[in-house]
């Protein structure tokens, strides 16, 4: 794998904890191969004009399919059929030009097109409330799998295994009942799935859909989470180009930050991600709008408050930053001194808020007002403060 | 009170998080019986024998009854096992970052032996007055008839600082903590104050994600939890899809939308507000 060679690679590891690590259709497919699920013949190409094209040696008609990390691309344009070398080539450039719900088209799959008369839905996942894996097995798969789950309830079996046995010949046997699938064929699909959810440590597998082929079962698409958490011992994830993210997210993450981007105009800045998540709600109901939510966590010391800091006064998108600080853990004095180091450095290009509140609360207003700022000390009042700013500029 | 004391036992008392809260729980008044950190056994930290396995210091330290586990998450899994095959009743298990694989697998063994896991990625328990087994800042809380059920660790010090600020108090504070799979769920922590004497009331601290509030609303419905309950959600800005900060708040199709388990708990009697330093105004109106 050439493409993930590099210091760039190896320095987004670094940050990849902070997302959610959703593997593309075509790497998805590639571990279910590895584990014996059969998949359509397919090649991945980079570019529109990828040489592989002269390689595809099975016959028209041929899907070409966005690989893009978020759902609905078929609506989004981002899957099309195409049934001569001509066509292939218009579908392939156009694809590649796309914007699918956000996220610019990197890579597509050129796949032979199988047709089924029937296609179904199976996946493993993590169930959070039962705590449990649960197997899903719907009877009628294809796009439009949750809408129709809700509509006909009845099309979709769950069987929940606890994480403390394996999945037994009990757990197969009613859902291939339920498919109206020979048990043989489910089993080596369900503990294949089974396998790679433990084994990746994937919060998802999800084959939809599902269909018989000439030689047993097949996958026509395929989904696999992995969870973030794991891929300290996940390499080969890890070492995949994170995705999933707007670019902003990405410059975010490359410093490290915990950062989700929002379409509004105040940034946020606080410590602790309820705090955080507070913070916005308290924004909006004031009628503000957030531009972020950006969480530099319990202890936060003060170079990383100047960090955060800046980094969201360089966002052209905000027009006022508010710092909402409940001292626990976090020293107000570390806020006060990050913001101050930030201010000197870059200075005060947009107006900002602050709250500050809890431990070495005194010593931090003192700081701020080294500075000229007056730091509040009720978020309520605060958050007014912000949104009245962000009138008063416009 | 809702939880007895007993002696605390720190795992990975030795690195820089488990030392400095080992001290901040004795300034506590905690009774931080020893300490574990694998290969150190032999040490003292703040005055705390440190051990090298559970089993060693339980030997020698009788009488713990809670586990705090501050190991980075690449060993948690063996900490927290550890802890469970000691048949320690209450494992507290600060870490953030343990892979969900093996919380998952370690919630199912817990309770098959019998121990409770609190969090991971949680604040710990607070008895104001008597004991914290944790890192939440000891200042923001005082003693009361309050009880606090949380999944975020700073907004719990928020709400309990302007609780004190009313001239109100917690009788205990727990954060459930802020992963996906949690091993105390909010309703049996609901469940513990609805039985102790000492709590009249509880505030519910919930965030977008997961469905722990909407099965405390139903327990509340069938009866099961009578007490007033106030709650605040945060996340109602949240978008879909995406994580906010906390590996559990996320809201996925269908499920974990802040409006519904807003609606669901207001259904079920609850008295929710938008604002979470509303919350002892509204408390206070009860008295």
């Amino acid at each position: 794998m050439n493409e993930h060679d590099g210091v760039w690679y190896v320095f987004k590891l670094l940050f990849a904890y902070l997302f959610i690590m959703r593997l593309y259709e075509f790497e998805s497919k590639a571990l279910l191969r590895e584990y014996g699920i059969v998949t359509p013949r397919s090649f991945v190409f980079s570019s529109p004009n990828d040489p592989q094209m002269d390689k595809i040696d099975f016959p028209f008609p041929w899907y070409i399919k966005a690989q893009v990390p978020v759902g609905g691309r078929e609506k989004a344009g981002g899957v099309v059929k195409v049934n001569d070398f001509g066509d292939a080539k218009t579908q392939i450039q156009l694809i590649f030009q796309k914007i699918i719900n956000g996220y610019p088209v990197e890579k597509l799959l050129v796949e032979e097109a199988v047709f089924a008369k029937k296609e179904m839905y199976l996946s493993i996942t993590i169930d959070r409330q039962e705590c449990c894996y649960s197997i899903l097995a719907g009877s009628q798969g294809g796009i439009d799998i949750e809408t129709r789950a809700a509509e006909h309830p009845e099309t979709i079996m769950r069987i929940q295994v606890s994480p403390l046995r394996e999945i037994r010949e009990f757990d197969i046997l009613p859902i291939s009942q339920h498919l109206g699938l020979e048990t043989e064929l489910v089993r080596h699909v369900v503990l294949a799935m089974h396998a790679i959810a433990l084994a990746f440590d994937a919060d998802l597998v999800e084959i939809n859909p599902l269909i018989i082929a000439k030689k047993g079962l097949m996958a026509l698409d395929a989904k696999i989470q992995v969870d973030d958490f794991a891929l300290f011992r996940q390499p080969a994830i890890a070492l995949l180009p994170p995705r999933g993210r707007t670019k902003e997210e990405e410059a975010a993450a490359s410093l490290g930050l915990s950062y989700v981007s929002l379409s509004g105009n105040i940034g946020i800045i606080c410590n602790g991600a309820g705090l955080t998540m507070s913070t916005m709600d308290l924004v909006k109901s004031k009628g503000g709008e957030p531009a972020n939510f950006l969480d530099l966590g319990g202890g936060a010391r003060s170079h990383e408050f100047k960090k955060g800091i800046t980094f969201i006064m360089d966002n052209e998108r905000v027009r006022v930053l508010f710092i909402n600080i409940f001292g626990g853990i976090t020293r107000c004095d570390e806020v006060a001194k990050g913001l101050a180091d930030a201010v000197s450095e870059i200075g005060l290009k947009k107006p900002i808020v602050v709250r500050l509140a809890g431990t070495n609360e005194n010593e931090g207003r003192q700081i701020l007002e080294g500075i000229g700022i007056s730091a509040f000390a009720d978020s309520d009042d605060a958050a007014k403060r912000a949104v009245t700013m962000v009138g008063d500029r416009q | 009170m809702i939880l007895e004391e007993h002696g605390v036992l720190v795992q990975g008392i030795t690195g820089r998080e488990g030392s400095f809260h080992t001290r901040q729980m004795l300034d506590y008044g905690t009774r931080v019986a020893a300490g574990v950190t694998p290969g150190k056994g032999g040490l003292s930290i703040e005055g705390v024998p440190v051990y090298d396995t559970v089993r060693h210091a339980i030997r020698e330290q009788p009488g713990i009854g809670f586990s705090v586990v501050f190991v980075p998450p690449e060993h948690s899994f063996d900490a927290i096992l550890e802890s469970i095959d000691a048949e320690i009743p209450w494992i507290v298990a600060i870490t953030e970052g343990i892979p969900i694989k093996d919380t998952l697998w370690l919630v199912n063994y817990a309770t098959l032996k019998g121990s409770h896991i609190l969090g991971p990625n949680c604040p710990g328990i607070i008895v104001p007055g008597k004991y914290k087994v944790g890192i939440m800042p000891s200042n923001a809380f005082t003693k009361g008839k309050i009880g606090l059920i949380s999944r975020s660790g700073t907004l719990t010090y928020e709400v309990a600082n302007a609780i004190k600020a009313e001239g109100l108090g917690v009788s205990a504070a727990f954060g459930a903590g802020g992963d996906s799979i949690v091993g105390t769920s909010m309703l049996e922590i609901a469940r513990m104050f609805e039985s102790d004497p000492g709590t009249d009331s509880m505030v519910v601290l919930g965030e977008v994600g997961g469905a722990m509030e909407e099965t405390l609303a139903s327990a509340m419905h069938a009866g099961i939890i009578t007490k007033p309950v106030v709650a605040y959600i945060a996340g109602l800005t949240a978008p879909p899809g995406k994580r906010m900060g906390h590996a559990g708040a996320i809201m996925s199709a269908g499920s974990g939308s802040p409006k519904i388990k807003l609606e669901k708990l207001k259904d079920a009697g609850a008295t929710i507000t938008s604002s979470p330093l509303q919350i002892p105004k509204i408390l206070l109106a009860m008295q």
